[in-house]
């Protein structure tokens, strides 16, 4: 079967190829350090008219944010420091400043923190980890967590530095990433807290998901400090373990054939069919909505209303898919959960109720 | 590594080389530039690599850090005349998956370049990224709903 990708990108020109061949045949015969002349580029002198300053589009999702100084786990994680913005595009114009296309980012919406409602949805089950580890300078804490039976969960973390953080293109930094007990992949990403962050100390709100069922595993955050970051690179890694002492549990939802298993922190869906398939089969919606008996809705996600209230999902590509909340579900005050998208082409609708 | 050896592997991921520059560099110049620049630095730093079966990882990864260099230290004029050359140039069969991978923002371009188009997988897309393996599989994730969004805005016009 044809690759649709094999003809996305022209064949190299000649020129791409010359310059290559040219810059090989003038290496010295040994590798060396040395100041190397740069063959000179050729200089377009088109018309200063003709140049077009191409658009810059800056993404700001998940970037600085203006929210106030909070404490809390609840409020750091779920809480008002979500991205919160409005839907907005951006116009996209190509090298002739004519606008081709707009990009558009989905809005994120901002909820206050209920700490009487955190506390009594997840307060059980934050654990307080407040474990260390040190690398060079360089001192990583996982302060707080959370998780659920399904591996779906959130941590607060510090990363500290008393002689500060390099620049990002320095050839010096540090990475977070998280993994199960035995190493295995598991999805995270990380907010910065700037608010709650200095020049020597910088707060994260961490969110996870796996990839695959974990069956009581625990997870553990990979903290790494990276130097050399040029052509080679040299990594340190510390381990610190997650080990939520109870995981905030979930309720089934389910219509006989789709099952989704929501807790307060995340949902994870179990597609309906089993067995490996092509990855052009994977279930992908296009919009979650989670209603509630008081006649409230929450959206999750919705291309439709480009709205995207979530702040990680992760598929295995096959059968599961899991996402993980910016904000606290009362799971037992939700009445049905409306899942639209489509698969292989084929569109599907399902509306799962309480499966208790 | 001889500089024969050298040579040699250069030259076989030269079409990658171009592919990936073409993720993160408009102008033709810049590619040829980003290219120039990561043959004389692998060169000069080849006592680095420490382990020669990943030596492609690490001159893509090279060539990433030139032409991020490079997108800092230019501002952003292109040649029109160039530009218009290289859109009559585009395969017509590929054109609007063309398009839609180019609207993507670079963090999703990118990983859909090394994996789907390059073939990597996903632990070498991480390695030449810098990203956590989980990063990269949710990029090509998210990505691939946005390709298909786009693919089918451009059937229904």
């Amino acid at each position: 079967m044809k690759n649709p990708w094999d003809d996305v990108f022209d064949e190299v020109p000649a020129s791409f190829r010359d310059r290559v061949d040219r810059t090989l045949r003038g290496l010295e015969d040994r590798p060396m350090k040395h100041e190397h002349e740069k063959i000179k580029r050729t200089v377009r002198m088109t018309a200063r008219t003709g140049l077009i300053a191409a658009a810059v589009a800056v993404l700001l999702i998940g970037s600085a944010l203006a929210a106030a100084a909070h404490t809390g786990f609840f409020r750091d994680a779920f809480g008002d420091n979500g991205t919160g913005h409005e839907a907005y595009t951006l116009d996209k114009t190509d090298e002739t400043g004519s606008a081709v296309s707009q990009e558009s980012y989905p809005a994120v919406e901002r909820v206050e923190a209920d700490d009487e409602q955190a506390q009594t949805l997840v307060g059980a089950y934050v654990t307080e980890v407040q474990a260390s580890v040190t690398i060079g300078a360089y001192t990583f804490t996982v302060e707080d967590a959370v998780m659920d039976e399904n591996g779906i969960g959130a941590a607060t973390v510090t990363v500290e530095n008393p002689n500060g953080f390099p620049d990002e293109s320095a050839s010096e930094g540090y990475t977070l990433n998280a993994q199960t007990g035995q190493g295995e992949l598991v999805d995270f990403t990380s907010l910065l807290l700037e608010d709650d962050s200095t020049d020597t100390c910088r707060r994260y709100a961490c969110y996870f998901a796996p990839f695959e069922e974990l069956n009581g595993e625990n997870i553990r955050l990979e903290v790494a400090v990276v130097t050399d970051l040029g052509d080679t690179a040299e990594i340190e890694r510390e381990y610190v373990t997650i080990a939520a002492e109870g995981r905030v549990p979930a309720g089934t939802f389910s219509d006989g054939e789709l099952t989704a298993s929501v807790s307060a922190v995340g949902m994870e869906i179990a597609w309906p069919r089993s067995g490996a398939s092509e990855e052009t089969d994977e279930y992908l919606t296009d919009e979650i909505i989670i209603r509630y008996a008081d006649g409230s809705e929450y959206t999750v996600e919705s291309d439709e209303k480009n709205v995207y209230n979530l702040a990680l999902t992760s598929a295995d590509g096959e059968t599961h898919t899991w996402y993980v909340f910016n904000r606290l579900t009362d799971t037992d005050s939700i009445t049905e959960i409306e899942l639209t998208g489509s698969c292989a082409g084929e569109a599907f609708s399902y509306t799962l109720t309480p499966a208790d | 590594m001889t500089k024969e050896e050298f040579t040699r592997r250069i030259t076989a991921v030269t079409g990658t080389l171009y592919r990936v520059s073409c993720g993160l560099l408009r102008s033709e110049a810049d590619r040829e530039d980003a290219v120039q620049e990561t043959i004389l630095r692998a060169w000069e730093r080849l006592s680095g690599l420490r382990q020669e079966q990943y030596f492609e990882t690490w001159v893509v990864r090279i060539l990433i850090n030139q032409c991020h260099s490079i997108q800092r230290q230019e501002s952003r004029f292109v040649d029109i005349e160039e530009v218009r050359r290289e859109q009559e140039a585009a395969p017509e069969e590929g054109r609007a998956l063309r398009d839609a991978l180019m609207s993507l923002d670079e963090a999703y371009r990118l990983p859909v370049i090394l994996h789907y188009v390059e073939g990597y997988d996903i632990r070498e897309t991480a390695a030449m990224l810098r990203l956590p393996e989980g990063t990269v599989k949710s990029r090509l994730h998210r990505a691939r709903k946005m390709l298909r969004s786009y693919l089918q805005e451009v059937q229904e016009v």
